[in-house]
Formats: C-alpha cells, sequence, structure tokens
C-alpha cells in the first residue's frame, strides 16, 4: 500500500514573505491493484504531488510510506518497483518502436537472453496495442501511439508502482479512451499494481478505482468516483472546478478531513454510508483500519529482479549513439562537413608550403650599411613568416575547438528528459557518461588526426608528427569535455550551445596569440584558454627549427614547454569529465 | 536522507574534486620546473676557472646558460662552432662546439639556450645537449 502522510512542500516565498506553499498536508491511501486519477484546476499541484511520490520533489514535511517502509528514511523503491511517465511521451524519434522498448529492456533488466528480451517485448508492445506499428520509427507516432509506448516502456519492470502525468492531455477521444483504458488494464495486470494518473480530463473518471480532487495544494475529496456529484452537489464532472471557486480552499480542505474517513470506507466497501461535503460526518472505521495493507491480497512475481550490469549499459547506450548518429543525415553531414572542410580553410593559407627563410648566424659583416639592409631584411622576412606558421597553428587550433564545442555542447543537455526517465529506471550515471566519452573519443579523434594529417601534408610543418597530432587531439579533447560538462550543467540545449559559444569566442583573443594580453590577465586567464595550451604546444613540437625562432621574435606571448601544455590540457579534460559527471549525478527534470 | 530521484552530489565528491585541482596545480608546477631547465641538476660551469686553466676541468660535464653571441667556424664532421656569452659573466666569452648530432637545432645569433656541456680534450667545450629558453 502506498500511503502519503501529512506531506507539504514549499517552493519560496510570495511577494508578502509567505511562504508559497504547493501542497499542505496531504495524506491519502492508496491499496495495491487501484487507479486513481488525480484532477484540480491548474496550479493545484497534481503535477507536484505525483513527483513528490516519485522522489524527485523532497518535501519540507511529512513522509511517503510504502508497504510501512519510509521511503526518504528507510530506503526508496528500487527502480524496478517504479514507473513514472511524464506529460510529454520521451523517446528518440529515430528510434522505431521495437528498438526503444528493446532498448529499454536492455538498459533495465538484466539477465534476459535475446529471445527472452524479444519475446516479452512483443508482449508489452502487444499489451499497449502497438505490436502492429513496431517497426515504425517513433517521430512519426501520433500523440496517443506516443504516450502508449512511454506506458510501454515503463512496463519494461513490471513495476509495482506507476505515476503517470498528463499522459492523455492534448489527445483526441479516441486516443484518450485508449491511454485510459490502457492504465485501467495496467493497474489490474501484474503484481497489484498502484496506478496514479494526473489528469486535466474530467472525462472517464468512472473507469478509475477513486479521484483525488486537488484544489490551491490541498485535498479536497479522494473517493470513489460516483460520489463526486453527491459530495459537491454537482450534476456532472464537468461542474466540479467551477464549484470548487465557489468556497476557499481551506474550508474545502477542512470540510474533507471531517468526512474522509467515511468516503474512504466507501471505496472499500460500496454498502457504506456517504456523506455531503456540508453534512456533519457520521461514524466510520478510521483510515488506518479502512486500508490495513494485511488484508491486501498481493500477487507476487516468482523470479527475483536482476539489473543490468554497468557494461551492459553502458554499450547498449554505446550502440544507441551510433545509430543514432547514422540515422540523422543532418548531423551526420555536418560532421563530415567540419571534417573535411575545416582542414581545408586553413591550407588556403599555405598551399604552396611555410616558405623558406634565412639566418642570421654569420659574422658581422664590415659593411655597417649591408649588415643594417640585413637585418632589415630579416626582421621583415620573420614578421611575415612567423605571422604565417603562428596563424596557421592558432587557426588549426580554433578550429578544432570549434568542433570541440559542436561536438558536445547539446549532447546531454539535448537528451536530458530521457535521461533523466532512463536514471530513474536505473541508469548508472557513469554508464552514461562512459558511453558519451567514448562515443566523442571516436569523433575527436577523427578530427583532429585529419586536421593534423591533411595540414601536414599539404603545409610541411616541420617537427614531430606524433606531437603534433598528439596536441591537436588534446585541445579537441580539452574543448569538447569542458562543453560537456556544461551540457550537463545546463538546464537546456541552447544555454548549453550559447554558452559553449562564448567559450569558444573568448579562445583567440585571451590565447594573446594574436594580441599580448597584460602579464597580470593573461596569468590569470590563460590557464583556462585551451586554445593558448595547443597553440602553444604545437609551436614547440618546431622548437629546434628557424620557423619556431621567428614565431618567437614575433610574438610577445611566451611560449610554454610542450609537457606543461599537455598536462594543462589534460587537466581541462578531467576537470570537464568532473564537471559532466557531477552534471549527470544531479537531478534536473525540469 | 534525499530520495534516489532528487539526490544531490555529496559533499565528498566536492572534496575529492578540489584535492584533484590541487594536485594537478602541483604536478603542472613540479612539471614546469623540471621541463623548463632540464639540466638543473647539473653545477654551473665556473668561467673563471675554465678560462684560468680549461684543462683543469677535463672530462667534466657542466651546465651553461648562455647566448649565442656569433658563428665562428663549421665543419660537416665536427659541427659548428659558435662564440657563446655566459649568463651572469657576460665579460667572458667561450668558445662553444655544436657538434653534428645537434644539427637539427636552428641557432641564431642571440638567442639564449640552456647547454649541457662537456670540457673535453685540450679543454674544448662540447655541447651534449642543448634547449632553447
Amino acid at each position: 500500500m502506498l500511503e502519503i502522510r501529512d506531506v507539504s512542500l514549499i517552493a519560496g516565498t510570495m511577494a508578502d514573505g509567505e511562504p508559497l506553499m504547493l501542497l499542505r498536508e496531504i495524506s491519502a491511501h492508496f491499496p495495491r491493484g487501484h487507479l486513481c486519477a488525480i484532477v484540480g484546476p491548474s496550479g493545484s499541484g497534481k503535477s507536484t504531488f505525483l513527483k513528490v511520490i516519485a522522489g524527485i520533489r523532497e518535501p519540507e514535511d511529512g513522509s511517503v510510506i510504502w508497504e510501512g517502509r519510509d521511503l526518504a528514511a528507510e530506503g526508496d523503491l528500487d527502480p524496478h518497483e517504479v514507473g513514472y511517465v511524464p506529460q510529454f511521451g520521451i523517446s528518440f524519434d529515430l528510434l522505431t518502436v521495437a528498438e526503444s522498448m528493446d532498448t529499454a529492456l536492455r538498459l533495465r533488466v538484466g539477465g534476459l537472453d535475446r529471445h527472452a528480451r524479444r519475446e516479452r517485448a512483443m508482449e508489452i508492445l502487444h499489451d499497449a496495442g502497438l505490436d502492429e506499428i513496431a517497426d515504425r520509427r517513433t517521430g512519426v507516432l501520433s500523440g496517443g501511439q506516443k504516450r502508449r509506448l512511454a506506458l510501454a516502456i515503463e512496463m519494461a519492470t513490471r513495476p509495482v508502482l506507476l505515476l503517470c502525468d498528463e499522459v492523455t492531455s492534448g489527445l483526441d477521444t479516441k486516443s484518450e479512451d485508449e491511454i485510459v483504458d490502457l492504465m485501467r488494464r495496467l493497474s489490474l495486470d501484474g503484481p497489484g499494481r498502484t496506478v496514479l494518473s494526473v489528469t486535466h480530463s474530467l472525462r472517464h473518471l468512472e473507469l478509475h478505482d477513486s479521484v483525488i480532487v486537488l484544489y490551491e495544494g490541498r485535498i479536497v475529496y479522494h473517493g470513489a468516483p460516483d460520489l463526486i456529484r453527491h459530495y459537491f452537489t454537482i450534476g456532472g464532472p464537468e461542474q466540479l472546478f467551477d464549484c470548487l471557486a465557489l468556497r476557499a480552499p481551506e474550508e474545502w480542505a477542512a470540510s474533507w478531513r471531517k468526512h474522509r474517513a467515511a468516503y474512504y470506507a466507501s471505496l472499500v466497501n460500496a454498502d457504506m454510508p456517504v456523506v455531503r461535503a456540508d453534512d456533519e460526518p457520521v461514524e466510520s472505521p478510521a483510515v488506518e483500519e479502512t486500508f490495513d495493507p494485511a488484508n491486501e491480497v498481493l500477487i507476487q512475481d516468482s523470479a527475483p529482479f536482476k539489473r543490468p550490469g554497468w557494461f551492459t549499459q553502458f554499450a547498449v547506450l554505446l550502440t544507441r549513439q551510433r545509430r543514432l548518429l547514422v540515422r540523422d543525415h543532418g548531423q551526420l553531414l555536418l560532421q563530415l562537413a567540419l571534417l573535411f572542410g575545416f582542414p581545408c580553410l586553413v591550407v588556403i593559407f599555405a598551399w604552396d608550403g611555410l616558405p623558406d627563410i634565412q639566418n642570421l648566424t654569420g659574422p658581422p659583416s664590415r659593411n655597417v650599411v649591408q649588415q643594417i639592409v640585413e637585418n632589415a631584411a630579416f626582421s621583415l622576412q620573420a614578421v611575415k613568416v612567423g605571422g604565417l606558421v603562428s596563424g596557421l597553428v592558432m587557426f588549426q587550433v580554433i578550429l578544432l575547438t570549434l568542433m570541440g564545442s559542436n561536438n558536445s555542447a547539446r549532447e546531454i543537455a539535448g537528451q536530458r528528459a530521457i535521461f533523466e526517465k532512463e536514471k530513474f529506471a536505473g541508469l548508472r550515471p557513469s554508464a552514461f557518461l562512459a558511453s558519451k566519452t567514448v562515443y566523442l573519443s571516436f569523433i575527436l579523434a577523427a578530427q583532429s588526426i585529419w586536421m593534423a594529417l591533411f595540414v601536414n601534408t599539404i603545409c610541411h610543418f616541420p617537427g614531430d608528427l606524433l606531437s603534433q597530432v598528439g596536441i591537436l587531439l588534446a585541445v579537441n579533447a580539452a574543448m569538447t569535455s569542458m562543453c560537456l560538462g556544461i551540457s550537463a550543467q545546463m538546464k537546456t540545449a541552447d544555454h548549453a550551445s550559447l554558452v559553449s559559444v562564448y567559450l569558444v569566442g573568448f579562445q583567440l583573443p585571451l590565447s594573446g596569440a594574436v594580441l599580448a594580453l597584460p602579464h597580470f590577465v593573461g596569468s590569470i586567464t590563460r590557464p583556462f584558454i585551451a586554445a593558448f595550451w595547443g597553440w602553444s604546444g604545437y609551436l614547440e613540437t618546431m622548437r629546434d627549427t628557424r620557423f619556431y625562432d621567428v614565431v618567437q621574435m614575433t610574438s610577445q606571448t611566451h611560449l610554454t614547454q610542450f609537457a606543461v601544455c599537455g598536462w594543462v590540457l589534460m587537466g581541462h579534460v578531467l576537470a570537464g569529465l568532473l564537471l559532466a559527471y557531477f552534471g549527470v549525478r544531479e537531478s534536473r527534470w525540469d | 536522507m534525499p530520495r534516489r530521484a532528487s539526490s544531490r552530489t555529496h559533499p565528498i565528491w566536492l572534496v575529492v574534486a578540489l584535492v584533484f585541482v590541487a594536485g594537478a596545480l602541483a604536478g603542472g608546477a613540479y612539471l614546469w620546473m623540471a621541463v623548463s631547465d632540464p639540466y638543473r641538476t647539473l653545477p654551473e660551469i665556473d668561467v673563471t676557472t675554465y678560462l684560468d686553466n680549461a684543462n683543469s676541468l677535463r672530462g667534466n660535464v657542466y651546465k651553461l646558460d648562455g647566448t649565442i653571441d656569433s658563428a665562428l667556424a663549421w665543419s660537416p664532421d665536427q659541427g659548428r662552432l659558435f662564440s657563446v656569452l655566459a649568463e651572469g659573466n657576460k665579460d667572458n666569452i667561450l668558445p662553444l662546439l655544436i657538434p653534428p648530432a645537434l644539427d637539427h637545432i636552428n641557432i641564431q645569433k642571440g638567442q639564449r639556450f640552456y647547454f649541457k656541456i662537456e670540457v673535453g680534450d685540450k679543454g674544448i667545450l662540447k655541447a651534449d645537449d642543448m634547449r632553447k629558453i
């Protein structure tokens, strides 16, 4: 049995300094094998109530109790025991219905071989009425079909508690009928499942075992659906919200507290007398007596639930990531355009390779005028070639930071809603982050290696090619990782993209490669500017060459040793991954 | 105790992150010191002693912090001979032979290097390794 005991939730304060209470002393009982509709006007706290039960929001007071266990104090429900279907069905548009179901099973349920998994998937899809469209991509499903898929996915673990948040909103009448019917069947199916459904719709209330009416954060009715008319003295459910407006919420709540026991009793025994909201309460059993868990008949699953291992979840996510990339032609084309287009942009400026330069190493000329002319020619040459070499290196680095940002800025924030759902259902954040890291590593390795090889082949940069590949890999990895961290910390993909674009935008001016920064500013900002370390590290690979010397002569920014550059960039990578890890561990539902 | 779905990062993780940042900074500082002067464990050559009696230092290995003054001679077999101004002792110019093994290093007048030098036969200074500063 699910019991909600005196739950209150505060969301900040109002203009007059009073606490803004989203839920006030909510108490309710729900037996196993029960379908309850939660209705109420907008802003009455329906979805918040569901989130408190799910554990997504922490109440200031009160407790949520499952089978006599306080879920906050004595251990939460296991992920497989609870299903939560948010307002908008969320799934990857590019996956088919069958693939979505299969992925859900592989991520949530362990110990199933391919045959058993397929069998269970088809069984669930059949129950949800989706078996005939199993090969259809979810992006082309109707609203009702998407909601049914969302419900089907939650059935992967056969949860004992199913929470549905407005799964019928925005649907046509037929789809709404189908969804309510499906929820009804799900409540009767399996191990005595409790299904709570938040809904705006007042149609089909009679299909529910009970109805909760919430009004400004208070329960003002919880009883059999056919007694709503009687309690509120209304002609039909459609008049309910108008009726609520006739009295203050606290009056409705006080009235309900008086009559609650009688209505709960009538839920169990249809012959019990009931009363109207403005009647005096009649004798009835206490709520606790009415809902004695010992009286409930439960059907237990025979086999113990097995959660999939870390590596299984990692592998499933990586496979899904690859599949999504291949099917997203726009994203694939963009990646290919960046991969092959950006290096071409670099070599345009040195199509014939780097120019030759001559040294001033000989003994001083006896002819002073000739010496001055030689010095002037050398300086001119140094400025020209030094600027070109420095610019070409920085251009590669900046383009790779741009690619790094594009790789990862939306990677977590863009999938956050689905990830939160999957995390709620038992996905390990570390497995999710590891799959992203490996996926992005392949992409950034292709970008960096190709950039280094292509540019080097055309421009003939001197120095150790392997070191050049390494430092370009490091700078791309640093920016990819930092933007992944940003993506994990931001609320939306647009925010993450914007912050990442700013980060890339600051790279060139704050690197000191073009204009030298004041020493004080440079020493503060430089540790955070990946482009500086990439630029400096790349030039250091040419340290023994005259190109390095002319860059040193023309640049006022001091270059740092290759090993230090690599170290700092690795620090960026790890810092970004830490940021991402903290971000994915945090709960970010809204 | 917060429930699973609303759990926040445990403070211990922030401590771990701070330790990581501190470790990274310390490691970076050590690395920077190590690579910026790779010959820091060698003794600096005493220029005055060398000029007084070069033979007395034969076989010894030193560090020299110097600036290229001028290219004096070149031979494909012997390498390049430069005059070098020792840092902190700029009145004294030292002759330094850069062997062909270090031909890949571009050397220009006015450039400063750390040299790992060996006092050879007849007191000739030969660079075993060198690094631009």
